[in-house]
């Protein structure tokens, strides 16, 4: 016979209820701490673009010690030794090659962690105890945004800014900072906008589907076949513009001249951006309407 | 109930989905206290919770929930702030613990980082959940999912709480477990209880009060005990003696009577009057020890299969939407004091 010992009893709450808490800060930790427990898909996801971010800081420190000389080597080698390096490793193009390579990472860590945020809480009907509590539908989406684009930001956005970082300690004299500004304030707003435009795919994506993997898939369709559709269409018809429907292309495109970097990709910045803002806004327009009718039943 | 003001009022509430007419002009004032929404599945009782926590808009009609309306954005948000809603599904996040989700559900509502902690912890000791609260959801049974939904609930310590079929899926002994927290809080605790189900001893064994839903209207509501406080015109007689002698003498005595068990009579009164006196002097007559005189109690089932029987056979027109209990069959609450043995 197993004997009863419970004697718990209802305690009741003494305190006060916080007006305005920052719901959609705990919304975002919560849905964090609860991405990060399982370490496979982090290791898979994040190791490569830390190795990168490493490297590159590597090259760039050696860069930058070269400019000085390479000490302890014999008188005059060492100075012709740091000349050829400077030549050969241009700091602004290490940065633009790193966020290159870097950005496809990105891409996979916000849609494997961003995929089920929408999709899971509607199935589950976890939006129901969310919308029970006294959060608005800005204060969970933007709960959910910040969740996805922390993740997307640990692969591109945090690296960039370990790299200039770097870059701006290694250089004599802060000369980086001083004379090449630009590049840190391109650098970071480039990876920010990549995170936060995929933010806004994914988490649509996700809003429309009911399951984490209908959202993956949907994601990289989304991706990919516009991608492959606009290379097709532009090969076709020999005209480079098609490239305009693909995301990736895009931004491409935007990296190349922020870089200042001469583009095969032959029209204008602006269109680039129009078409960014215009996915954006769209996503954003898509997830208020689909996030409404989570909370609200007409 | 007392003469407390209503906590919940809905005034000719209606919601259609599409063609579908979920609540079709409710009108009813619900009393503080524990009380039931019983009614058959589809009856209405999810949609009614749901318009009452602004996550449903009423085509037409008006609620009121503790002072707030909950159409209007503004009193969405602070009806939130002193309710706590389980839901009837599943909708716990699997990758989750359970003192994860209540903390985090509690400082969503407006607890601090420490007092969301201190309240997860201590309202899952209080559903019993002490040993589990670290284990992830999906590890769950029904029953502790059941209950991490109650106490998530009860993190902010709201003085309403909407439980929408809390005993869904649970096998007795949790069953059993989830009913004595309810009872505890409506009885013990103070809480105002909107306990949905369609499930007639749960609600009968934790509410004082019961709003009866069919088809999107409320076809009876009232004291539980009013409702099934008894029927003046049978007495059941308990007694100690020879049956046939008592039997007969009841019989001289103009009752007609039907043996019910062993030693168990159930005599029937022409008048609602005070006849306790001549059955007991039948029984002195034939030497008959009475052991107890009641009236013959109705259970909640009994009552609620007669008005839902009763509201399909009139269909729609004899709405008996916010009407006080009485007529339709249920005892008015008087007593004459015959039952009195």
């Amino acid at each position: 016979m197993k004997a009863s010992t419970h004697i718990e009893v209802y305690r009741k709450f003494e305190g006060e209820l916080k007006k305005r808490p920052f719901r959609a800060g705990i919304v975002a930790l919560s849905g964090i701490r609860v991405g990060f427990r399982r370490k496979l898909p982090a290791l898979l996801l994040y190791a490569i673009p830390a190795i990168s971010c490493i490297v590159t800081c590597f090259l760039v420190n050696l860069r930058f010690n070269a400019s000085l000389g390479i000490p302890g080597a014999p008188s005059g080698s060492g100075a012709q030794a740091g000349a050829l390096l400077e030549g050969v490793l241009d700091v602004k193009l290490l940065i633009l090659e790193f966020v290159e390579r870097v950005r496809f990472f990105a891409l996979l860590a916000v849609t494997w962690y961003g995929a089920g945020l929408i999709a899971e809480d509607r199935r589950l009907g976890a939006n129901l105890l969310y919308f029970s509590r006294p959060i608005t539908r800005f204060q969970y989406l933007l709960g959910k945004f910040l969740t996805t684009a922390f993740y997307g930001s640990c692969a591109i956005l945090f690296p960039c800014i370990v790299v200039c970082s770097t870059a701006a300690f290694a250089s004599p004299d802060w000369l980086f900072v001083k004379e090449e500004w630009d590049v840190i304030l391109w650098t970071l707003a480039y990876a920010s906008m990549w995170v936060l435009t995929l933010t806004a795919v994914v988490l649509t994506v996700s809003s429309m589907v009911e399951r984490k993997t209908l959202a993956l898939v949907g994601t990289f369709a989304l991706v990919f076949l516009t991608e492959g559709a606009s290379n097709v269409m532009s090969e076709i018809s020999n005209e480079a513009s098609y490239r305009l429907f693909s995301l990736t292309r895009n931004f491409q495109r935007i990296g190349e001249w922020m870089f200042g970097r001469p583009s095969p990709l032959n029209w204008n910045v602006e269109a680039s951006f129009w078409v960014i803002g215009l996915v954006f806004t769209g996503c954003m327009l898509i997830l208020a309407q689909r996030v409404r009718r989570m909370e609200v039943v007409a | 109930m007392s003469g407390a003001p209503p906590i919940i009022s809905l005034d000719k509430l209606v919601k259609r989905f599409g063609k579908v007419q979920a609540l079709d002009g409710v009108t009813v004032d619900v009393p503080q206290g524990a009380v039931g929404l019983l009614g058959p599945n589809g009856a209405g009782k999810t949609t009614m919770i749901k318009l009452l926590l602004g996550l449903l808009v009423p085509t037409k009609g008006k609620a009121n929930i503790a002072g707030f309306r909950p159409k209007k954005r503004s009193h969405r948000l602070a009806v939130r702030r002193v309710v706590g809603y389980m839901p009837e599904g599943d909708c716990l996040l699997p990758d989750m613990s359970a003192v994860e989700l209540v903390s985090t559900l509690g400082r969503i509502t407006g607890l601090t980082r420490e007092d969301a902690m201190t309240r997860s912890h201590e309202v899952l000791d209080y559903v019993e959940l002490e040993e589990a609260r670290y284990r992830k959801l999906d590890q769950y049974s029904t029953g502790m999912k059941q209950r991490l939904k109650l106490a998530q609930a009860l993190v902010h310590d709201p003085k309403i709480l909407l439980l929408d079929e809390p005993t869904n899926g649970l096998d007795p002994k949790g069953r059993r477990h989830m009913l004595t927290l309810i009872d505890d809080l409506g009885r013990k605790q103070g809480k105002n209880v909107l306990l949905c189900s369609h499930l007639l001893h749960d609600v009968e064994s934790t509410c004082d009060y019961v709003v009866v839903m069919n088809k999107g209207r409320v076809i009876q509501q009232g004291a539980v005990a009013d409702m099934t406080g008894g029927d003046n015109l049978r007495l059941v007689v308990s007694y100690e003696g020879a049956s046939e002698d008592f039997a007969r003498a009841l019989g001289d005595a103009g009752f007609r009577h039907e043996s019910r068990g062993e030693r168990e009579l159930v005599i029937e009164l022409e008048t609602a009057v005070d006849d306790a006196d001549d059955i007991f002097a039948a029984a002195a007559q034939a030497r008959i020890a009475i052991t107890s005189l009641d009236r013959v109690r109705s259970t909640l089932e009994e009552v609620f299969l007669k008005a839902v029987g009763e509201h399909e056979s009139h269909g729609a027109l004899a709405p008996t939407n916010g009407a006080p209990a009485k007529g339709g069959g249920f005892d008015d609450g008087s007593n004459n004091g015959a039952a009195s043995a």
